[in-house]
């Protein structure tokens, strides 16, 4: 029925593509939509993303009921550095200290190593004179001369969009507001990110580069969202924009337009809430998420049904993607890791005659050799097709179709005959060294936590993901692959399934014998009553909300903090034994031993708000396998394992394989939007909620397809 | 070899592998976590590293400093060795600061848990940390005989079975200016062992292990034959460097022989200044780990680092020289000689593998604050400081960034919160990097003033004032080292007052340039 708002639509903006899924809770439809992620004009791009989908439903844009949004604009634009010209505006004395930074170095044995470029050139990084002390009071008070001729140097240059870093400002941020307040007086078309809104924690450089990271994208999603609402509000779209953060929450357009930083991980996150309702369908508990894009792939840990949320994370690493060669950003984001391997990741053969993929990508422009688009280096997506993964008629449900002979051509030209391999075997060489890239990445990440990955089943998707499951799971020594319904919009799909949660946080340093309970209910109070404002602005009822109370607390004279459950908290005496309690408990659990005679500190209150979810995962419309159809479509030469020339293997269609059908490996699976690809170990079974379940039989001797 | 065949496949012994590295990351990272002082918490001045059941070293953090992650690998083995056969039991924790056992000075305490199956030790997991204090002079490296420099801890239980060392906790408490960072820190090394030692037992369970040495084997001998190929690679000869140091009013001299043949390195540091009665004579074992450090770093950066990479390596220096220090020879600032052992094995090898090497760095300075603050507490606080990297093959030297050790700097508000001090500037010093092809790293300028009515007392050690970072092949050299107190140059290395409205200045050298500079380039 026309005019009924029904549809619930999930968008995911990559780098390479843009994925749409569409959900009307009442019929149980859902649409999928994939296309090239237009570079240039992002905001025109996501329009004509959800109109091919809701052309796709056969319905209208009025009809369409919230919309939960995810964009990897904010990463690649750092990632690229593509932000805008950015100003920093700091303590006299320290305008270096960005490029300062910490001085530590993350590889002690490489001479060569480099540290990640500041966002904001030498020549923007301007000081003011004014000096706070550590415990918040005013030393020398900010003087406005300084402050005028700051104002009038970042006039006169480009700059258009400043950060505000001040010593000391998350103890009083009262400079740092007459520092805004200013810029925002004389400078009215300039942007200005204050650090202790932000970020309101101790430690300069780290306050500094997230607030930098906030002011070189704010200008870009501003002018993004306001487009974007612009372009729905034509389309008589009234519904809210929801739109993912780093965190796996969701929260209203407002917010973002404040912090897009906060909002840097948006699309790996939706994929992890993906990755962790695929494990509570399933009933798995360790599930390792892998997430393969035209970009770049993500791995996230999720264990107990829900991803760790980490309270700083880096982007942009730039050598060698190594841990500590980006930016570190001090907000929310669950904690995943991101590697430089996608569809689109070049092939090339480097001085020594060795086969390296990767890290940069062609993108959606040109594209892959076999996208027929002008593109001409070879990549991941070319190979996959030379290696009979792809079908040349099927890609994204045959809306595009794939020229085998320029893949050919490009693996000939650039990695077979270098090498002096035959096309296949260099296919396969660049299929294995993408596939060992990602599961090293997702080895070291993985065990850095204490985790062991030969335990865990991998869930999969992404357009690439369920290709390279198969030789990433066999190099991790993983059992057992998970390919859901929908795989290959799998982040859009996570957009419908995440919690509506917010993080609140309020600082209030007190020792725990001397603190003053009825402020610390206030804060509560307050931040209750933020949280439920925000919620019931996208839309959750009040009934339904869930509040999660910590405390970051830490032993008197100590570094860090560790994050503590509060107790329910009650106006009553003897809550601060409970808060010691529980501190004590948690400290142990971490650090196996406590200090009986010290002092404890509590530093920062913390609550957590949660709605339901948009979408249930249970109530994801169960899979209708059209019976009587036959699955197996054809066959179609494929190169597996030490095989010297592909041979011919079958091809099935995915919404023709009913729950309980086993399909035995080699073989594919295609649907619209992927192709899931398993060798001869490999068995995989349907399973009652649709997700391709694959079992990988024999631990491989020679690794690889 | 061998008395069993390997349990593991070849994916099994790298999964394995890299979780023995991921146990002693996660080790570096609990103490860092856990830390009271702002050395450790901030700077990381540590090394963590699990060892099999006789002490060899199996996998090092990748956090942490050259200087103790190399000396924390040999030291272990005696260690264990002061103590007879079942004399070590489950819940024993075991301690030393002994300088010439470890890294070289009294600062450095080194902790040691035993792990147990079914009453058997299978292996250690050991820790490294600089604490802010042990008592004596505060750091520095005006000692004239390493009885001044501290307390020493002599090879003891901290914990026996489970039961702490009352004693020891009590003298230390007493014996140290800020006992509750002291002890914290401390009790951040055990926290951080006991954590290791939980995740290596997980790891031989699920591996299916009854003790390490099949593993041990295959991880030391695999990295063994890594180390040797790329000696291998290196020309046979002998090449020599000679390098000079400021020392005390007269220069110190640093000479060494790096003999390549076959697959072996043995490196001789005949030649070298005899010890001095100033604080800055270095141990063999901490000569050893920098030899090391820089011979990985040249040769093999990418092999793992166990005992395996020290095998086909040969360190010898003369008995009672500054390399190899004897009893009761002071050592406090023992990283001030140390420091430029590197910048001797480059300078040899540069003869031969010229795109492996650098141009020289400046070296890390400290400085040193203790005194009383508004509250009437005592504070002592430690700060490192900095120089410009060395121009490197290819790529200009980084700025402000030490090398060869590896602390990072404290934040500004954390110095703050920690002492009474405020510092007044840390900025980069343009002009101050050796010009070259690849110019050398910036160096940093950074004031200090006190925050307090009472003045304190400040120890500086800093190096590179008469010698400044040496370009390489036609590279010019960084500018020199320079302290300031009040606008007056001072002499850096040296215990002096800081007045409540003086002004400490600390300019850190610039790194050498590498290759001759290119014509007419001025920035």
């Amino acid at each position: 029925m026309s005019g009924r708002r029904n549809w619930i639509v999930g968008l995911d903006i990559g780098g390479t593509f843009t994925d749409v899924f569409m959900l009307d809770p009442n019929s149980g439809r859902t649409i999928r939509y994939k296309s090239l992620t237009t570079g240039a004009h992002p905001a025109r791009g996501a329009m004509s993303a959800l109109m091919g989908a809701i052309e796709r439903a056969g319905a209208s844009l009025a009809q369409i009921r919230v919309v939960l949004h995810a964009t990897t604009l904010v990463a690649n634009s750092i990632i690229e550095r593509q932000g805008a010209v950015t100003a920093l505006v700091t303590t006299s004395g320290f305008r270096d200290l960005l490029t300062i930074g910490r001085e530590k170095k993350y590889d002690i044995y490489d001479l060569s190593i480099e540290k990640a470029p500041p966002l904001v050139p030498p020549n923007l990084c301007f000081e003011v004179s004014e000096r706070i002390a550590a415990d918040g009071r005013v030393i020398t008070p900010i003087e406005n001369l300084s402050l005028m001729k700051v104002v009038d140097d970042i006039s006169n240059s480009d700059t258009e969009t400043v950060a505000i870093c001040l010593l000391h400002s998350y103890a009083n941020s009262v400079h740092e507001r007459r520092v805004a307040e200013m810029l925002r007086e004389h400078l009215p078309g300039i942007e200005v990110s204050v650090s202790s809104e932000l970020v309101p924690e101790m430690r300069e450089y780290e306050r500094a580069t997230s607030t930098t990271a906030n002011a070189y994208v704010l200008p870009m999603i501003k002018r993004y969202l306001a487009e974007l609402r612009e372009h729905l509000s034509a389309g008589d779209v009234t519904a809210p924009l929801l739109i993912m953060l780093s965190s796996g929450g969701v929260a209203s357009a407002d917010l973002v337009r404040r912090f897009p930083i906060r909002i840097c991980e948006s699309g790996p996150a939706a994929g992890a809430v993906t990755a962790s309702s695929v494990g509570r369908l399933i009933d798995e508990p360790r599930i390792l998420s892998f997430d393969m894009g035209g970009t770049t792939a993500k791995a996230c840990l999720v264990n107990d049904f829900a991803p760790t949320v980490a309270t700083e994370f880096e982007v942009a690493r730039m050598y060698r993607f190594k841990k500590g060669s980006g930016l570190p950003l001090h907000v929310p984001s669950v904690d995943l890791i991101e590697i430089g391997a996608g569809g689109g990741s070049i092939a090339r053969v480097d001085k020594l005659k060795l086969l390296k993929i990767g890290p940069d990508s062609v993108g959606s422009e040109p594209g892959p050799a076999c996208y027929g688009r002008g593109g001409v280096a070879p990549t991941v997506t070319d190979a996959d097709l030379v290696l009979g993964y792809l079908g040349v008629d099927s890609f994204l449900g045959g809306q595009m179709s794939l020229d085998l002979a320029k893949a050919r051509q490009a693996i000939v030209d650039h990695v077979a005959k270098p090498l002096g391999l035959s096309t296949v075997q260099a296919a396969r060489g660049v299929y294995d060294i993408v596939n060992e890239n990602m599961a090293n990445a997702a080895r070291i990440y993985t065990v850095e936590r204490g985790h062991d990955p030969t335990v865990y089943t991998l869930v999969a998707f992404g357009g690439a993901g369920p290709v390279h499951a198969y030789g990433v799971a066999k190099r991790l020594g993983i059992k057992r692959i998970v390919v859901p319904q929908s795989a290959g919009v799998g982040s859009a799909l996570g957009l419908h399934l995440a919690p509506r949660t917010y993080h609140l946080a309020r600082t209030y340093v007190s020792a725990l014998n001397e603190v003053d309970l009825q402020k610390v209910g206030q804060i509560f109070e307050e931040m209750t009553k933020e949280a439920v404002e925000l919620l019931q602005s996208v839309d959750t009822n009040v009934r339904d909300i869930t509040f999660y109370r910590t405390a970051d607390m830490r032993y008197c004279g100590q570094r860090k903090e560790i994050s503590v459950p509060l107790p329910e908290y009650t106006h009553g005496k003897g809550i601060e034994d409970l808060i010691r309690e529980a501190f004590e408990v948690q400290y142990k659990s971490v650090y196996r031993r406590i200090h009986e005679t010290n002092e404890i500190e509590v530093l920062t209150w913390r609550l957590i708000a949660s709605g339901p979810p948009i979408v249930e995962p249970e109530d994801l419309p169960k899979p209708i396998a059209s019976k009587g159809s036959r699955a197996l479509i054809g066959r179609r030469p494929m190169l597996f394992r030490d095989w010297e020339e592909p041979r011919e293997c079958p091809v099935y269609r995915r919404d023709r394989l009913a729950p309980g059908h086993s399909v035995r490996g080699p073989a594919a699976i295609e649907e619209t939007e992927s192709t899931i690809i398993f060798g001869p170990e490999a068995r995989a079974v349907v399973d009652q909620y649709g997700n391709v379940q694959i079992n990988i039989e024999t631990k491989g001797e020679g690794v690889g397809g | 070899m061998a008395d069993k065949p390997n349990p593991l496949g070849p994916v099994e012994l790298e999964v394995c592998w890299n979780r023995l590295i991921s146990i002693a990351n996660e080790q570096a990272a609990t103490m860092v976590n856990a830390a009271f002082s702002v050395v450790l918490g901030e700077m990381e001045d540590l090394s963590a590293a699990v060892f099999d059941h006789e002490g060899t070293m199996l996998a090092q953090s990748v956090q942490g400093a050259p200087g103790h992650l190399g000396s924390l690998g040999i030291g272990v083995k005696d260690i264990i060795s002061k103590f007879d056969e079942g004399d070590i039991h489950p819940g024993d924790v075991l301690i030393t600061n002994d300088p010439w056992l470890v890294s070289g000075h009294k600062h450095d305490v080194t902790v040691v848990l035993p792990v147990f199956v079914g009453g058997r030790i299978v292996g250690f997991t050991a820790s490294n940390c600089h604490v802010v204090d042990i008592g004596g002079r505060i750091f520095s490296a005006a000692g004239q005989s390493v009885y001044e420099e501290g307390l020493h801890i002599p090879v003891m239980k901290l914990f026996d079975a489970g039961r702490r060392n009352e004693t020891l906790f009590d003298i230390l408490g007493d014996n140290v200016r800020s006992p509750e960072l002291v002890i914290g820190d401390l009790m951040a090394q055990v926290s951080a062992n006991q954590v290791a030692g939980e995740r290596l037992l997980t790891v031989m369970t699920d591996h299916d292990l009854e003790d390490l040495t099949a593993v041990s084997i295959e991880i030391t001998e695999r990295t063994e034959i890594m180390m040797r190929e790329a000696i291998q690679a290196v020309p046979d000869g002998t090449y020599k460097e000679t390098v000079q140091l400021d020392g005390f009013g007269e220069p110190l001299t640093i000479s060494t022989a790096i003999k390549v043949d076959g697959t072996e390195i043995e490196v001789d540091f005949e030649g070298t200044s005899s010890q001095i009665g100033m604080g800055v004579n270095c141990v063999l074992n901490y000569t050893k780990a920098f030899v090391f450090y820089a011979l990985k770093c040249a040769l093999s950066p990418d092999a793992p680092n166990n005992d395996g990479s020290l095998r086909p390596i040969k360190v010898m220096a003369p008995t009672s020289s500054i390399l190899n220090a004897s009893y009761p020879a002071p050592v406090g600032g023992r990283h001030l000689v140390g420091l430029f052992v590197p910048f001797a094995v480059f300078g040899a090898l540069s003869q031969v593998i010229p795109d492996q090497i650098m141009a020289e760095s400046s070296v890390l300075g400290a400085v040193t604050l203790s005194g009383v603050d508004e509250r009437h507490n005592q504070y002592v606080f430690t700060m490192f400081c900095s120089g410009g990297m060395g121009g490197r093959p290819g790529k200009d030297g980084l700025d402000a960034t030490a090398f060869p050790s590896n602390v990072a700097n404290a934040p500004v508000e954390v110095i703050e919160q920690a002492a009474p001090v405020l510092v007044t500037q840390r900025a980069l010093i343009e002009g101050s990097d050796g010009d070259g092809e690849y110019r050398g790293g910036l160096g940093q300028r950074i004031g200090l003033k006190v925050r307090s009515t009472a003045p304190a007392t400040i120890s500086t050690m800093f190096e590179r004032a008469q010698f400044p970072p040496k370009g390489l092949f036609g590279g010019k050299n960084g500018s020199p080292t320079r302290l300031e107190l009040d606008g007056k140059p001072i002499d850096p290395k040296q215990a002096t007052v800081l007045a409540p409205d003086s002004e400490l200045l600390i300019e850190t050298a610039g790194g050498g340039g590498y290759g001759p500079p290119k014509t007419g380039h001025k920035l």
